[in-house]
């Protein structure tokens, strides 16, 4: 089972579909800014795949995604964490609804967090794995860190 | 034909947003908006409406004990579940409540209508 391959057809098809933007990967030299970008989104996970998935996003990014979301119309301040929210939950539910159902086991997601100030990630980063998905964009960059281990029922 | 009113139970204003402007071109009223369970739960019982549209993940208690809780108070509510997990877990999950419709976000708006569609039907034969 390709977790990063999972994941990377779950953040194409939803940020295509949700804020109409392709995603391309990034070389390699993208792939270790984890705490360069200050705008992270932070989601976790826990059952069969045990995981926290941390999004970092380009200011660009950052200030296009919401307003795609809210059809063109910049939310308000208060409002964007909520759409960056949302963002990070569909695409991260469409991969782990998937690897649950090839699993057959459950896992479940928490509600997102976000980070705008570079704060440092809260809670235990001892997985088994990591990933890095990085993708450019017409509008900016997008990195997606996958810390997680697959237990074993 | 009077609208069928819907409350909205969701933490997202983009979900929000999304269903309100399906809906309320095909005929349905979004009446009231919460964004946690206990709101849903206080605005359920003071707007009385048609359809709860409830997400699942949400801060605080989440859509699944929202909806148990809606469902003692009153066995009739029609609520309509939508999720970004949607895998056969969380179905069987629904299912085990009573539930029937469980939707995945991004939903597709035609089976997001044909959904509510049955569920406004629901009960109407007996």
């Amino acid at each position: 089972m390709e977790v990063r391959e999972i994941f990377d057809t779950a953040f194409c098809d939803v940020t295509k579909k949700i804020v109409q933007l392709d995603l391309y990967k990034s070389g390699q030299e993208q792939q270790e800014k984890l705490g360069l970008q200050k705008c992270r989104e932070v989601i976790r996970t826990h059952g069969y795949v045990n995981a926290v998935i941390v999004c970092q996003f380009s200011d660009e990014m950052f200030r296009y995604i919401p307003g795609a979301m809210n059809k063109g119309v910049p939310p308000t301040e208060e409002e964007v964490p909520l759409y960056i929210n949302e963002y990070i939950n569909i695409a991260c539910g469409y991969a782990i609804s998937r690897l649950n159902n090839m699993a057959g086991t459950p896992s479940r997601l928490s509600v997102p967090q976000f980070y705008q100030r570079g704060e440092p990630l809260e809670g235990d980063m001892n997985f088994d794995e990591k990933q890095c998905l990085s993708y450019r964009s017409r509008i900016g960059e997008l990195q997606v860190y996958l810390f997680y281990s697959l237990k074993a029922e | 034909m009077e609208k069928k009113t819907i409350l909205v139970v969701d933490d997202s204003p983009f979900a929000l947003r999304q269903i309100k402007d399906l809906v309320e071109e095909n005929d349905y009223e979004v009446i009231g908006y919460a964004k946690n369970g206990n709101e849903g739960i206080r605005m359920y019982e003071e707007l009385n409406p048609d359809i709860v549209i409830m997400d699942i993940i949400m801060p605080g208690i989440d859509g699944l004990e929202t909806a148990e809780i809606l469902l003692k108070k009153d066995p009739d509510s029609k609520i309509l579940m939508l999720s970004s997990l949607c895998d056969l877990e969380m179905l069987e999950e629904v299912r085990n409540m009573g539930l029937k419709y469980l939707i995945p976000k991004p939903w597709e708006d035609d089976v997001l209508l044909a959904t509510l569609e049955l569920l406004a039907k629901q009960g109407q034969s007996n």
